[in-house]
């Protein structure tokens, strides 16, 4: 089996690499982080959908930026390629084998992931952590093999795995007791099967007793039989005329009892006459009864007629009297009533001129209001002589202040003259101290200390005069300025007062105006009052007389529909109705004055307690003649009983007789149906017994049929226990420990022979880390540690073949990871060496390096570089092959 | 006209890391170039892996020159292919052979010189071609067509005839090209030869010592050395020349008789002049601590330069009626054991090795099991 080509899509940091392995001795070189190693990882991906490195997430698998990605392995094995895909994706996985055979025909052979993997392994038959423990050897571990040997082994041998199954709590202890269950429990059986075998004995027994019983019986039922036939055809007969007897007697009685009642009834006949008789006698009165009674209730209407009349009569009357009073009123003001229709009339003509007259005079009143405003608002104070004399004060006013302006100003320049000299005369003094020399300050001339002196004294008198002059001037100023002011404010109070005045008399002047047209429109009105006076007089004079006749005017209206005629029908109304009284009362005569209803109630009790009476003899009536009936019924009856207890005579039934048959008869029955049920009790009995017979065989069939397994489950009893014991270290374990450890040192001393080395042999102890010993030509023995890097590696790397090529007889590859990290120069040396040996062991060797040194062993070199973000194969062709082709 | 084929002379080699191994393969080179001479042959032929290594031992080209220069001396050619173990594997390297080319102490056919021409005898080679380019190696010889009628092809290739594994052969003898007469070819160490149709010969001279064990039993057979080529007339005849070289035997060991086992090989090789031959030992019978065994086989040491374990075939004490099986797969052993030692059917066997791998699912082994014992129905409505 060796590799062929491996396809990375977007694996790690290929992005689209293809790589054939065409060497005997493949390296892949590259420097780090190229992405050489994923080319290791992609192809135990492509084994085990597992990388070297351990990396197992999909998203770290997948290239950065892809979402996909796919990997394609192809391995060659004896004519036949086997294309393994596999793919990445976070959905589902698809992936498969195929079977290429040499003529191209091509077949899948597993599909899925797990079940590819386990294709794979066994094809290659090392899975992958074996295969990590031998042939693909990661960074810098060739030498891991030897410390990692036992559990190495132990996994090969799959000791932990034979162990598993041992173990006390393990699957075949848990057989074994399962069997132990069942046999235990086919003994249960076996003794049950006893049991059930005795109960079914003992029931058969029961069986034949019981069907002797039952033939006892079924004799005994035959002879009752007959007895019972004979019987029952007499009871037959009896029975026939026992129903006629008693339909016979019956009847007697029914009609004695009949005839009884009837004769009872038939004595009562001579009272109820006697009783109708009387009531007869009483009944009579009763229709001179009714007649009196609907004669009272006549005279009772007309008295309530009479009664209504005498109502009217009172109340006619007394309206008579007073229509007679309101006609007398209304005659009595009929003089004043026609006056005051008069002056009204008079009245409404003058009505328009008495309106004008109002009106003029609240006009007048309204202009006399306004004339009286006026004036009030006119000031009679104000005069035109006040504003003249103002003017002159303002003139002599600002006169003054200009003057004292003028004064101000010449103060104001005398200081400022004295000022300047008194500046001079300051800095002259100040100069003259100053002076070192003898020099005058101002004029330049020679100067002597007396001199100067004098000079001092002579300039400071002068400063003191000056300097008097100014603060008087400083008085006068401030006495000037103090003038100024106060001539100021009085000059603006004076021009204020001024504008007032000036004001108001412009004021007046136009108030006046107005009261002038006020009082022309005042004359005017006056005239025309003095026109409209005299009208408004006569109708002041007729409204006071409309004033004194109004209440005479109103009570005339008052009674205007009283009259003569009106009183007059009323009068002849009263007189008719009292002509209807006096009818009345004749006709209504003594009844007008007792009490009517109380004679009417007496004669309706009387009435009442008659007509009681009267239904009473029409009962009596129809009960006599139903008695009457009744006599000829019993007639008839008596006639019938007579036949009857004639043909009873004749049917000639003892019921004493009758009595003992049926005794007799029912006596033989019980015993009958005793039988019967004791039949019937055993023949259940037997029917249950057979049922529970059948059960039991049924049964024993049962157990029997399981105990047949007995001697099967008593095999494999033995059988896992031999398992248990064939399976122990001291067995099988122990076989596969010697065996393999045979074929492993061979392999390994055949393999140790083609790197050249000198040992007679070399021997491994798998139970021990680094058991691994080299005997040398002078029969020392010697431990893997005591041995050179060199030969360490060779045993190394001929140690993993050997486990490898033991598991797997046509191992074809070995696949070295970095191998010379951490190797100096002549182990690397040695290296190469062994990795060249080793294509005498296996077909394929695959070195991922950065170590261009190790180019030296390749045949076929490929360089991985990394561009951008992804991995580039650039494939180095020798040229020895080249030019000797 | 005659010529001497020898082939794969692996000059630097030192088998088992032993000096005398190494001065063993210049005393066998040299002891060809005096047979050379001595038969006067018109050439001699060398079919590749003349150095074990592209860049040997100063030693292995010291004597290499010393050897040749003889030849030259008597004007006899020496023409050489490259072998697969002499050839760079980078394009910087040299092969060996071009320093004695350059000396003038051989022909060697290389790139496109493929030809060199004695007498009549026309000999073509081609220096080893790798598995990378075997396509294009069967195109060249398809195209290759011989001058004259005699011609020799020296080729160093794997043929699938004799090796027939993976990666182990480039070429299948119906790939050679039809017309030479003689097909001199060099690789496989054991002495081999085959008449092809047309009285053409294909023939193997072999290593002229043992370089491997498996080499021991053809040497037994056919003995070490070179191939004389008698081209005189039109069709080759040929015939083995043997050399005396270093003795190696096989020989087994049974280890229940060991002392007299011991001493039965001793007393042979008692017999056996100098050099003192190489031992492999085959152990049988039952094993034995390392230590004293190793102490027994001391005393053949004063009879051989060097003993080694071949193969330890011994077996424990309850193991030793069971044979190792040819597939030595755990698989397989767990088969063997179970059938041959316990007794279990073959069928058994094959559930309990199932469940051997299965052991973690603890009911999948269960129903296996009850299945196997043949009570898988009792249990199935528990």
């Amino acid at each position: 089996m060796i590799i062929r080509k491996i396809e990375l899509r977007d694996f790690l940091s290929h992005k689209e690499s293809e790589i054939e392995f065409k060497g005997s001795i493949n390296v892949i070189i590259g420097h780090n982080g190229a992405g050489k190693s994923s080319i290791i990882d992609g192809i135990m991906f492509g084994l085990f959908r597992d990388t070297l490195r351990g990396v197992r997430r999909q998203e770290d698998i997948i290239r950065r930026g892809a979402s996909t990605g796919s990997i394609v392995l192809e391995l060659y094995d004896k004519g036949k390629t086997y294309i393994i895909k596999r793919n990445l994706s976070n959905r589902t996985t698809e992936d498969t084998i195929s079977e290429v055979e040499e003529n191209s025909k091509r077949s899948t052979i597993a599909r899925g992931a797990t079940t590819v993997t386990e294709k794979i392994t066994e094809l290659l038959g090392l899975d992958k952590t074996t295969l990590e423990s031998t042939v693909i050897i990661g960074q810098g571990k060739i030498e891991s093999v030897f410390d990692d040997l036992p559990e190495t082994i132990r996994k090969i041998l799959k000791i932990d795995k034979i162990e598993e199954l041992r173990d006390s709590r393990g699957p075949l202890k848990d057989i074994e007791s399962e069997i132990e269950g069942d046999l235990k429990a086919l003994d249960r059986v076996e003794e049950e099967k006893k049991k059930t075998e005795a109960e079914k004995r003992e029931k058969e027994e029961e069986i034949s007793k019981l069907k002797n019983e039952l033939s006892e019986i079924e004799r005994k039922k035959t002879e009752i039989e007959i007895r019972l036939k004979e019987l029952t055809e007499k009871v037959n007969e009896e029975e026939e005329k026992e129903k006629k007897f008693i339909q016979i007697k019956s009847q007697i009685n029914r009609l004695q009892g009949e005839i009884e009642r009837l004769k009872n009834e038939i004595n009562e006949e001579e009272e109820i006459r006697k009783k109708k008789k009387i009531l007869e006698e009483e009944v009579k009165q009763l229709d001179q009864l009714r007649k009196n009674k609907e004669n009272l209730i006549y005279l009772k209407g007309k008295i309530e007629l009479k009664r209504n009349k005498e109502k009217i009569l009172a109340i006619d009357s007394k309206s008579l009297a007073e229509l007679k009073e309101k006609l007398r009123k209304k005659n009595e003001n009929k003089t004043a009533y026609d006056e005051y229709l008069q002056i009204s009339s008079k009245s409404n003509e003058l009505k328009a001129k008495e309106n004008q007259y109002n009106r003029v005079i609240a006009q007048i009143d309204s202009l006399n209001e306004q004339i009286q405003e006026i004036q009030t608002k006119i000031d009679y104070k104000v005069k035109e002589e006040d504003l003249t004399r103002l003017d002159q004060e303002i003139n002599e006013l600002t006169r003054k202040y200009e003057e004292l302006q003028n004064k101000k100003d010449e103060i104001n320049k005398q200081i400022g003259e004295y000022g300047g000299a008194k500046k001079e005369l300051e800095k002259i003094l100040a100069n003259l101290d100053e002076v070192k020399g003898n020099r005058c300050p101002v004029c330049g001339r020679e100067l002597d200390e007396a001199h100067k002196l004098q000079l001092k004294e002579e300039k400071r008198k002068q400063l003191a005069d000056i300097s008097e002059k100014l603060k008087q001037l400083y008085v006068s100023l401030n006495k000037i300025n103090e003038e100024i002011d106060r001539v100021n404010k009085e000059l603006d109070k004076k021009r204020k007062e001024k504008d007032i005045i000036s004001k108001k008399l412009s004021e007046n002047l136009s108030l006046r105006r107005q009261l002038d047209e006020l009082n022309q429109k005042l004359k005017q009105l006056e005239e025309k009052k003095m026109e409209l006076l005299k009208d408004h007089e006569e109708y002041e004079k007729l409204s006071k007389r409309l004033e004194e006749l109004k209440p005479k005017y109103d009570e005339y209206l008052k009674y205007s529909d009283v009259d003569e005629k009106k009183i007059e029908e009323l009068e002849k109304k009263i007189e008719e109705t009292k002509k209807d009284i006096n009818e009345l009362s004749k006709e209504v005569g003594k009844y007008d004055y007792i009490d009517i209803d109380k004679e009417i109630q007496e004669i309706d009790s009387k009435i009442k307690d008659l007509e009681d009476k009267e239904a009473q003899l029409k009962s009596l009536e129809s009960k006599l003649s139903l008695i009457e009936e009744k006599k000829r019924l019993l007639d008839r009856n008596i006639r019938e009983l007579e036949d009857l207890i004639m043909t009873l005579g004749s049917l000639g039934f003892d019921e004493e007789e009758f009595k003992k048959l049926h005794q007799e008869k029912e006596n033989v029955e019980s015993i009958y149906t005793q039988l019967i049920a004791e039949e019937r009790k055993i023949k259940g009995q037997l029917e249950i017994l057979e049922g529970d017979i059948k059960d039991l065989e049924e049964k024993i069939i049962d157990y029997d049929n399981e105990l047949k397994k007995r001697q099967k489950l008593r095999d494999a009893y033995h059988k896992v226990k031999k398992l248990r014991d064939a399976l122990s270290e001291k067995r099988l374990q122990a076989y596969l420990m010697s065996t393999v450890k045979r074929i492993v040192e061979n392999k390994l001393n055949e393999i140790l022979s083609k790197f050249d080395l000198s040992f007679t042999m070399v021997e491994v102890n798998f139970n021990e880390k680094n058991g691994i010993y080299a005997y040398t030509q002078n029969g020392q023995k010697l431990h893997i540690n005591m041995l050179s890097g060199g030969e360490r590696v060779s045993i190394a790397i001929a140690l993993r073949l050997a486990l490898a090529k033991s598991l797997m007889n046509d191992l074809g590859f070995i696949i070295l990871d970095e191998p010379t990290v951490n190797l100096d120069e002549y182990r690397k040396r040695e290296l190469i060496d062994i990795i060249k040996s080793t294509t005498e062991v296996v077909s394929q060797i695959i070195v991922v390096t950065h170590d261009e040194e190790l180019l030296q062993a390749g045949d076929y070199v490929l360089r991985v570089e990394k561009r951008g973000d992804s991995s580039k194969i650039i494939e180095e062709v020798s040229n020895i092959d080249q030019a000797n082709i | 006209m005659q010529l001497l084929h020898i082939s794969d002379t692996h000059l630097g080699k030192r088998q088992y890391g032993q000096d005398f191994r190494e001065k063993d393969l210049y005393e066998v080179f040299n002891q060809l170039i005096e047979i050379a001479i001595k038969e006067h042959v018109n050439a001699v032929i060398h079919t590749g892996d003349l150095f074990d290594v592209n860049d040997p031992p100063n030693r292995a080209e010291y004597e290499a020159i010393k050897a040749l220069k003889k030849l030259r001396e008597h004007n006899i050619p020496f023409i050489v292919i490259a072998g697969d173990h002499d050839s760079p594997k980078r394009s910087s390297s040299l092969y060996p052979q071009r320093l004695l080319e350059e000396f003038n102490l051989i022909k060697f056919l290389y790139s496109d010189n493929i030809r060199y021409d004695v007498g009549d005898v026309h000999i073509y080679g081609i220096s080893f071609v790798s598995n990378l380019a075997k396509l294009s190696l069967k195109q060249k010889l398809s195209s290759l067509k011989p001058e004259g009628k005699k011609s020799i092809l020296l080729l160093h290739q794997g043929l699938k005839e004799i090796l027939p594994y993976e990666g182990a052969w480039q070429i299948e003898i119906g790939d050679l090209p039809k017309d030479f007469s003689y097909y001199a070819v060099g690789h496989f160490h054991t002495r081999w030869k085959i008449k092809l149709d047309g009285g053409r010969i294909l023939e193997i001279a072999g290593s002229p010592d043992i370089i491997r064990e498996e080499e021991i039993e053809g040497y037994e057979k056919y003995g070490k050395g070179a191939t004389l080529i008698d081209f005189s007339k039109e069709s080759p005849e040929i015939q083995p020349i043997n050399i005396e070289i270093r003795k190696q035997f096989v020989e087994e060991i049974n280890t229940t008789k060991l002392d007299e086992e011991i001493r039965k090989i001793s007393d042979k090789l008692r017999q056996i002049k100098e050099p003192k031959p190489i031992l492999h030992i085959i152990l049988k019978g039952v094993s034995l601590p390392k230590d004293y065994l190793n102490k027994k086989l001391e005393s053949l040491k004063q009879f051989v330069s060097l003993v080694r374990v071949y193969k330890n075939e011994t077996k424990n004490q309850q193991d030793k009626n069971i044979e190792i099986p040819n597939d030595t797969r755990i698989e397989n052993l767990i088969i063997e054991y179970l059938v041959k030692i316990e007794g279990f059917s073959r069928d058994e066997a094959y559930v309990i090795l199932d469940i051997i791998k299965h052991s973690e699912d603890k009911e999948y082994v269960k129903s296996q099991l009850r299945k196997m014992l043949g009570i898988e129905n009792d249990h199935k409505e528990n």
